[in-house]
């Protein structure tokens, strides 16, 4: 969105297009300003082009994607193409989706120190410039560790501490609430706060709004390659609220001589001398649907791999009865075969079912809208992983064991996607960073991981419950104005 | 299993203790030695000898930069390929199809096991910005930044690995787990854009000044070639 170009422009594009090689126009026509200590949120579905704008206001869509680019596009007054990479990374902080990708060394410390040793040129002011992001972010612990033992939410606030190591005066964040539990999503606030403090350009793409949507100055909604302004009365929507609603849950009740499909008693596990998880007790019956909600690093995956008897116990015993399934967080792993025609072949053939489980299977990728004979790998997320639940059905399996299956979705796309696992007719366990899930019904259990060990929650504190924030999600787009 | 096998891709802090010659001297003579007692071994017996005062050598310098735990769990991985090997064996005897030697499997399994440790050991010993440091000081910037890249990775895709077996185990029951590659083939391209991305924002690691000396390494150049002259003679004498 452009009103007229003014001399504290800190990003301005006009008319921006773009597209990657042999492809369509993903953005059409972009027209932004972004002012100095102006902090913008872009909201937009999967797919609309949020990341691509990323790329390309960076010119990493062209420098790695190959993709052309129309229009203009200024940094600081200067056009792009007259920066260097170098000079570039020092004015405009980067943070992608994938923050594993983002370290340049092995140990997380020697990784904010080496990057900070490289900004700064000497080591008393490197020392000082990561103890500033270290204390920001609550990093101590992290320090010492390898980044590829963090858990994503722990991955994401390093990656975030470590772009502001250069003190950038923009900095582009793409979904930086991604993965993060409530602590991390509180920090990423507070460091918003401190950044304004600063006189910092801020621009966000997030889909998880709510938390964040009060201290953006704008808000702009991205569909179809183009930029919308969303009104202040449409932002006014969502209704603010003092303090956190508490609600008693009021547990589902189903027959409780329904067959265990999965126990876990007294179970302990260690990752070499790291206690994970400690007399850890989960009764699955057939039909279950069971929430885990813990902290980042709380070992949620380690125990659905536990449950899924992948991994072994230290001590203790799981019992499962039935097939399972496992739906991992990155939802790419699950998919094997070039089209879903084949994926449904495949798991028809793994179970020795006939012909009859294949035509079931066509049919019901049919009625979720999709070709059988697209590639699952040109799936969106959401439907990534809508399909994994539905070849879990088709291969019979007794429990499905999600792991983190929200990040990046939309809140209206998460509403359907627990509504749908709840409405299932087998057991389903699924692990998540946020409790927004459990404010919708059905569930029969929910539990919390917390220092190592789970328990039950019986009353939840939360903002706003899954479907106010969908239906607030649906209206804020739905408002934005060309 | 996996996860652990990506602790042996990656160097250890403690290593830094030793000063970067003899830290690398323990591996490369490793190497040398293997294919020493390959070639210069009189009977199996004496290879065999020879082979284990390596790995037992190889083991102890492991677990003083690594923890002795965290080491053997890695290398479960390999008494999985020796596992292996020996399954194959059995069933080309029992298929009646050409085998070896049944002696020569443990031996040959034996010789992958030190030549493995000692390769990941090389990984586990020298840090990313000292292999770049070195290829850089050669004249091979580009190929410093892309083996700094490449290795750098590489523990995240033995992650990757665990993550995709659990989830092809299930999905498939057990079977098919050959197509283990594809996802994982597809997500190593997807992080290596990233990867890349991330190249260009924050450029390469600043040269390391590479201390290639320290006081304690008398000690690991004493044991070195205490394993030297061991070896050459169980392999003179057996």
């Amino acid at each position: 969105m452009i009103t007229e170009s003014s001399a504290d422009s800190v990003i301005e594009a006009r008319n921006l297009w773009f597209k990657y090689p042999r492809g369509d126009w993903v953005l059409r026509g972009v027209d932004l300003e972004v002012k100095r200590g102006e902090h913008v949120l872009v909201v937009g579905e999967t797919g609309s082009g949020k990341t691509t704008l990323l790329r390309a206001l960076t010119g990493l869509g062209v420098l790695v994607y190959g993709g052309e680019v129309k229009g203009s596009i200024r940094i600081l007054g200067r056009d792009l193409s007259e920066y260097t990479t170098s000079e570039l990374s020092r004015i405009v902080g980067v943070v992608g989706q994938n923050p594993y990708a983002y370290f340049s060394d092995l140990h997380v410390g020697e990784d904010l120190y080496n990057y900070a040793l490289r900004i700064h040129g000497d080591s008393t002011r490197a020392v000082r410039a990561v103890r500033k992001v270290v204390e920001a972010f609550s990093l101590h612990s992290l320090l010492d560790r390898y980044f590829f033992e963090l858990s994503g939410g722990e991955a994401k606030r390093v990656v975030v501490a470590k772009a502001l190591i250069s003190d950038p005066p923009v900095l582009l964040v793409d979904e930086p609430l991604m993965w993060l539990d409530e602590q991390g999503v509180g920090e990423v606030m507070s460091v918003l706060e401190v950044l304004r403090r600063l006189g910092k350009s801020v621009f966000v793409f997030e889909h998880r709004i709510a938390p964040i949507l009060d201290y953006f100055d704008r808000v702009l909604v991205i569909r179809a390659g183009v930029l919308r302004e969303v009104t202040g009365s449409a932002r006014r929507l969502l209704v603010k609220r003092r303090s956190l609603l508490n609600e008693e849950r009021s547990e589902r009740v189903l027959d409780s001589e329904r067959e265990v499909v999965l126990g876990a008693s007294d179970l302990y596990y260690y990752y070499g001398s790291k206690l994970v998880l400690r007399g850890v007790n989960v009764t699955v019956r057939s039909g279950d649907k069971v929430l885990i909600y813990g902290a980042n690093g709380s070992g949620k995956t380690t125990l659905l791999k536990l449950l899924a008897g992948y991994l072994k116990p230290t001590r203790g015993r799981v019992e499962r009865r039935g097939d399972a399934v496992y739906i991992p967080q990155n939802i790419i792993l699950f998919y094997t075969e070039e089209s879903l025609r084949r994926e449904v072949e495949e798991i028809c053939r793994s179970r020795r079912r006939g012909p009859r489980c294949i035509e079931e299977g066509l049919k019901s990728v049919k009625n979720a809208g999709i070709d059988p004979d697209a590639s699952p790998f040109s799936l969106s997320h959401g439907q990534m992983v809508k399909l994994a639940v539905l070849l879990a059905i088709l291969s019979g399996a007794t429990t499905l064991l999600l792991d983190e299956p929200f990040s990046g979705l939309t809140y209206a796309d998460r509403l359907r996607l627990v509504k749908e696992l709840i409405g299932l007719d087998r057991a389903v366990v699924l692990a998540s960073s946020w409790l927004e899930p459990a404010t919708v019904s059905g569930w029969t259990t929910v539990l919390k991981l917390e220092d190592h060990t789970l328990t039950r929650v019986d009353s939840i504190n939360y903002a706003y419950s899954l479907e106010e924030l969908a239906e607030f999600y649906t209206k804020l787009v739905g408002s934005a104005s060309a | 299993m996996l996860r652990d096998f990506a602790y042996l891709l990656a160097y250890s802090e403690k290593a830094r203790e030793y000063g970067l010659v003899a830290r690398l001297v323990v591996p490369l003579v490793a190497l040398g030695l293997v294919f020493y007692a390959r070639t210069a071994s009189r009977s199996l017996l004496g290879e065999v000898s020879g082979l284990l005062a390596v790995f037992t050598h190889e083991l102890v310098f492991m677990s003083r930069i690594r923890g002795l735990k965290s080491s053997l769990s890695g290398l479960r991985l390999y008494v999985l390929f020796t596992a292996l090997s020996s399954l194959v064996f059995v069933v080309s005897s029992l298929l009646g199809m050409l085998a070896p030697d049944p002696i020569t499997i443990p031996v040959a399994a034996l010789r992958l096991v030190v030549l493995f440790t000692a390769l990941t050991l090389l990984l586990q010993v020298v840090s990313l910005r000292e292999w770049a440091s070195v290829l850089r000081r050669l004249g091979f910037k580009s190929v410093a930044d892309l083996y700094a890249l490449v290795l750098l990775q590489l523990p995240v895709v033995a992650y990757y690995l665990s993550e995709s077996a659990v989830t092809l185990k299930l999905k498939y029951r057990g079977r098919r787990l050959h197509k283990i590659a594809v996802p994982l083939i597809l997500l190593t391209t997807y992080t290596s854009r990233s990867a890349l991305e991330s190249y260009l924002i924050y450029g390469e690691p600043p040269a390391e000044k590479l201390m290639l000396w320290r006081r304690r390494d008398t000690v690991l150049y004493a044991y070195t070639l205490l394993l030297v002259v061991l070896v050459l003679l169980v392999l003179s004498t057996l």
